[in-house]
């Protein structure tokens, strides 16, 4: 048995109620960034039906929150009309989860009969597709205008102009924002890209590539500089001579997965990863600056015999060969090595500005061994074996890993069950994984840090929520290509056959089953957040930062 | 409420401790109730009907886990101290005596049923764990049948080719008397519950008795062999005590059912029979 229905199509939903009329899209195409753009460089889709459909016009009045410093945005934006100012005062975030169900739709879910296992409701209406659904609500529509006199009294502002764009920092590494950006001026138009379409111009165009990438690498150094606590005493005249002889560098591969997979599922094992992560410094190498995450992973090694051993790992914002250049300022010679884990963004800063500038206001606490890693971050120190564990699986990219603890565990599945129960009868994580010791990391989606199962997706199906940063896939603009499974360094997307009521596979007009992703959302919509957690009777699961090594093993005992 | 929760979790004195108070107030109550000439058995009973109800709670919380009545290890939690203290209120109850009648007999039968299978449930639940643990990789109980079928396959295949070889019979005998048998299904169940390694000791002894008949292309074959059936072992080892895991369920929740059907006559009688 099976039944036909129509495929969702890259440009089914569009950013804006409506795809952009040829008439906005042409003012769009005469901006700076966008007016070197050739539409013969575009040979798999349109550039005019990029900017139509991934992308929006968007109008604010002055004092209207744009952006908000600690979202998770995807979108970039250039200023049409009017101007912007924007602020770092720190995330501003309610904390109210605003997709949950309310009461009764969570009892009416209980009540609801079973479906089919991932049985979808037609997408074909009357015949004819439905027509688009409304833009989600935003939850900054909830937030009434500030007093921009009154903030610029309070904090430090700064401010964009037509046609200057805003947001790629962002958009371009999956992170949240970094800023709070308010419209300065009534009738602030702006235009609204998606990662998509700025995806596809970039990889298309080389010199919006370059001018994007440009931005990105002034503002990230900066911004960079400006949220790292060592660098917190410093004033605005320092940091900029620091920006300015500082470099921008990255190691590895952005897409980094797949020989990653390759080499954990392949006969070589995990603890053959690190041959594959490029190094960025060589223990027992004179220092040449000093090193700041600024994205991604890097595993700091000391050789042992004829291997490096892991010592430790660095995430975004932490500092490496501060020690040294503390100890012996410019002669220092590096104790331990440094590689990429996948991909990483550094910012070297020159030996000479530390010293300058850094070193003589950093308060000892800061200067101490680890003090501006671990201390701070709820980090303790690991013992080898679970080290090597989770960071040859990079396991330390998790921010809500499920992690059983298999001294608790007795196998009763309560788990597997009330996640069938939040996801109508279907299960979105197996009861299996990688362990060590008592710790069994389960192929659960973990929302990573560095989600590249985000980078691919044709239509921004799979995303992170605005507010929350858990990464969610929406079923209406799925069109099954498997990318973000492909993707997934750790097999936690899986690709299902839809069906009907009845239980019968959806076919397209082709007659090929039609396919879906599908992984675990945190129970984002429910009352209760993860089922999971919520179901174990004996305390054996937790969605943890793997990071948080605290926590960690805290709860592991 | 997390703190709450970690608190309740962790204290496994302050726990008893509560169920003991909650036991003892119940005990004065109860005592006063008969020193002021009321029947404390109709008192008794009842504080046992309610625990009853709020223990079978957890079943219910189970099955409505997206609903946010805290967590189902709060429930358990509650589900276990209270079935201690309920123990209590039974023994008194019963006036420390065995029951006279038949039925009375069935109930208090059923109690202590449930009582201890859910006890040695609690324990289980804490120890098996940390028994599979210890013994390595764990194995989902679901998937124990398929792999054991694997592992058959392959040791039978390798005694085949042993005779198709044509100059070998030892392997093949010792698969057709003692290695299929061991194959064909979950063997040793009583044994690795009791943490004995007598029977795979023998096994492996019955390997090596046959090595020395063997030449190089025998041997190897015999190694694998003998690789399968450690890999065997361990399947028992889990199907065991992860059955275990299993099987108290079997026992707790129908005596549970059958005690409420029963306490329900039971008080229908009380209450017919001496109002």
């Amino acid at each position: 048995m099976e039944t036909h229905d129509e495929r969702n199509r890259r440009w089914d939903e569009p950013f804006g109620d409506e795809p952009l009329d040829r008439e906005a899209v042409n003012q769009i195409l005469k901006l700076p960034p966008f007016a070197e753009l050739r539409e013969d460089d575009f040979r798999q889709l349109p550039l005019h039906g990029i900017i139509a459909n991934d992308g929006r016009l968007q109008r604010y009045q002055r004092g209207e929150v744009i952006i908000r410093e600690g979202d998770y945005g995807n979108s970039l934006f250039a200023i049409l009309e009017g101007s912007v100012v924007g602020c770092h005062h720190g995330p501003i975030w309610d904390g109210v989860q605003r997709n949950r169900k309310s009461w009764l739709r969570s009892f009416a879910q209980l009540m609801t009969p079973a479906h089919p296992p991932e049985y979808r409701a037609a997408r074909r209406r009357g015949g004819r597709r439905g027509k688009a659904r409304p833009a989600p609500e935003s939850p900054h529509d909830a937030l009434a205008p500030i007093d921009l006199d009154a903030l610029k009294a309070r904090v430090t502002t700064f401010s964009l102009e037509a046609p200057q764009m805003f947001g790629e920092l962002a958009a371009l590494t999956r992170s949240p924002r970094i800023a709070t950006i308010y419209a300065a001026s009534d009738n602030t138009e702006l235009f609204e890209l998606r990662w998509q379409g700025l995806r596809e111009i970039r990889n298309w165009s080389a010199p919006f590539r370059e001018r994007i990438d440009a931005l990105y690498r002034e503002r990230g150094l900066v911004t960079r500089l400006q949220e790292c606590p060592v660098f917190a005493h410093l004033n605005w005249a320092a940091l900029d001579e620091i920006a300015r002889e500082s470099t921008f560098e990255t190691f590895g591969a952005v897409e980094w997965m797949h020989r990653f997979k390759r080499t954990i599922g392949g006969e070589a094992g995990p603890e053959h990863v690190i041959e594959q992560e490029a190094l960025i410094c060589e223990e027992g190498q004179p220092v040449d600056g000093l090193l700041l995450i600024n994205r991604g992973f890097a595993r700091i090694t000391e050789h042992v015999d004829h291997g490096e051993r892991t010592i430790g790992h660095l995430s975004s914002n932490d500092l490496f060969a501060l020690d040294e250049i503390a100890e012996c300022g410019a002669d220092a010679v590096l104790r331990a090595g440094l590689h990429a884990i996948g991909y990483v963004d550094v910012i070297r800063i020159p030996t000479l500005m530390v010293v300058k500038h850094v070193l003589p206001a950093l308060p000892d606490r800061a200067r101490r061994k680890d003090a501006h890693t671990r201390e701070n971050r709820g980090q303790e120190k690991l013992r080898q074996g679970m080290m090597d564990f989770l960071v040859d699986h990079r396991f330390i990219n998790g921010d809500h890993a499920m992690v059983i603890n298999l001294n608790r565990c007795v196998g009763c599945d309560d788990c597997v069950r009330a996640c069938a129960s939040a996801h109508d009868n279907n299960p979105r994580f197996t009861r299996q994984g990688y362990s060590y010791e008592n710790a069994m990391v389960a192929n659960a989606c973990m929302h990573c840090t560095d989600a590249v199962c985000l980078i691919g997706c044709p239509t921004g199906a799979i995303h992170r929520e605005e507010e929350s940063g858990t990464i969610v896939i929406d079923d209406n603009t799925c069109i099954g290509c498997a990318t973000c499974a492909n993707s997934c360094p750790y097999e936690n997307i899986k690709m299902v056959q839809i069906r009907d009521k009845t239980g019968a596979l959806r076919l397209d007009v082709n007659g090929d089953v039609i396919i879906r992703a599908t992984k675990c959302d945190l129970c984002t919509t429910q009352l209760t957040g993860p089922a999971c957690v919520q179901a174990c009777p004996h305390d054996a699961l937790a969605r943890i930062n793997i990071r948080d090594t605290k926590s960690l093993l805290a709860w592991l005992g | 409420m997390a703190r709450l929760n970690a608190l309740v979790k962790r204290s496994v004195l302050l726990n008893t401790a509560l169920a003991g108070a909650a036991f003892t107030l119940f005990f004065v109550e109860s005592r006063r109730y008969d020193a002021a000439l009321g029947d404390a058995r109709f008192f008794d009973g009842w504080v046992l009907v309610a625990c009853l109800a709020v223990m079978m709670q957890l079943a219910l919380r189970k099955r409505v886990v997206i609903l946010p009545f805290g967590r189902v290890r709060g429930w358990l939690l509650l589900h276990y101290y209270l079935g201690l203290a309920m123990v209590g209120v039974f023994l008194v109850h019963t006036g420390f005596r065995f029951p006279e009648s038949s039925l009375n007999w069935m109930l208090w039968s059923l109690f202590v049923l449930v009582a201890v299978s859910g006890l040695l449930g609690w324990l289980f639940s804490i120890f098996i764990p940390q028994r599979l643990e210890a013994r390595g990789e764990r194995i989902v109980f679901d998937r124990i049948p398929m792999f054991r079928h694997q592992l058959a396959d392959e040791a039978e295949t390798l005694a085949l080719e042993s005779v198709k070889d044509g100059r070998t019979e030892s392997i093949a005998r010792l698969y057709a008397e003692t290695l299929g048998h061991f194959f064909a299904a979950p063997r040793n169940r009583l044994a690795h519950l009791q943490g004995s390694t007598a029977p795979i000791m023998r096994m492996r002894g019955e390997i090596a008795l046959v090595e020395r008949y063997l030449d190089e292309a025998g041997k190897v074959r015999l190694a694998k062999i003998r690789d399968l059936v450690e890999a065997k072992n361990e399947l028992d080892f889990h199907y065991a005590n992860e059955g275990l895991l299993k099987l108290w369920l079997f026992v707790h929740v129908p005596a549970t059912y059958a005690m409420l059907v029963v306490a329900t006559v039971h008080v229908i009688l009380a209450y017919v029979f001496t109002v």
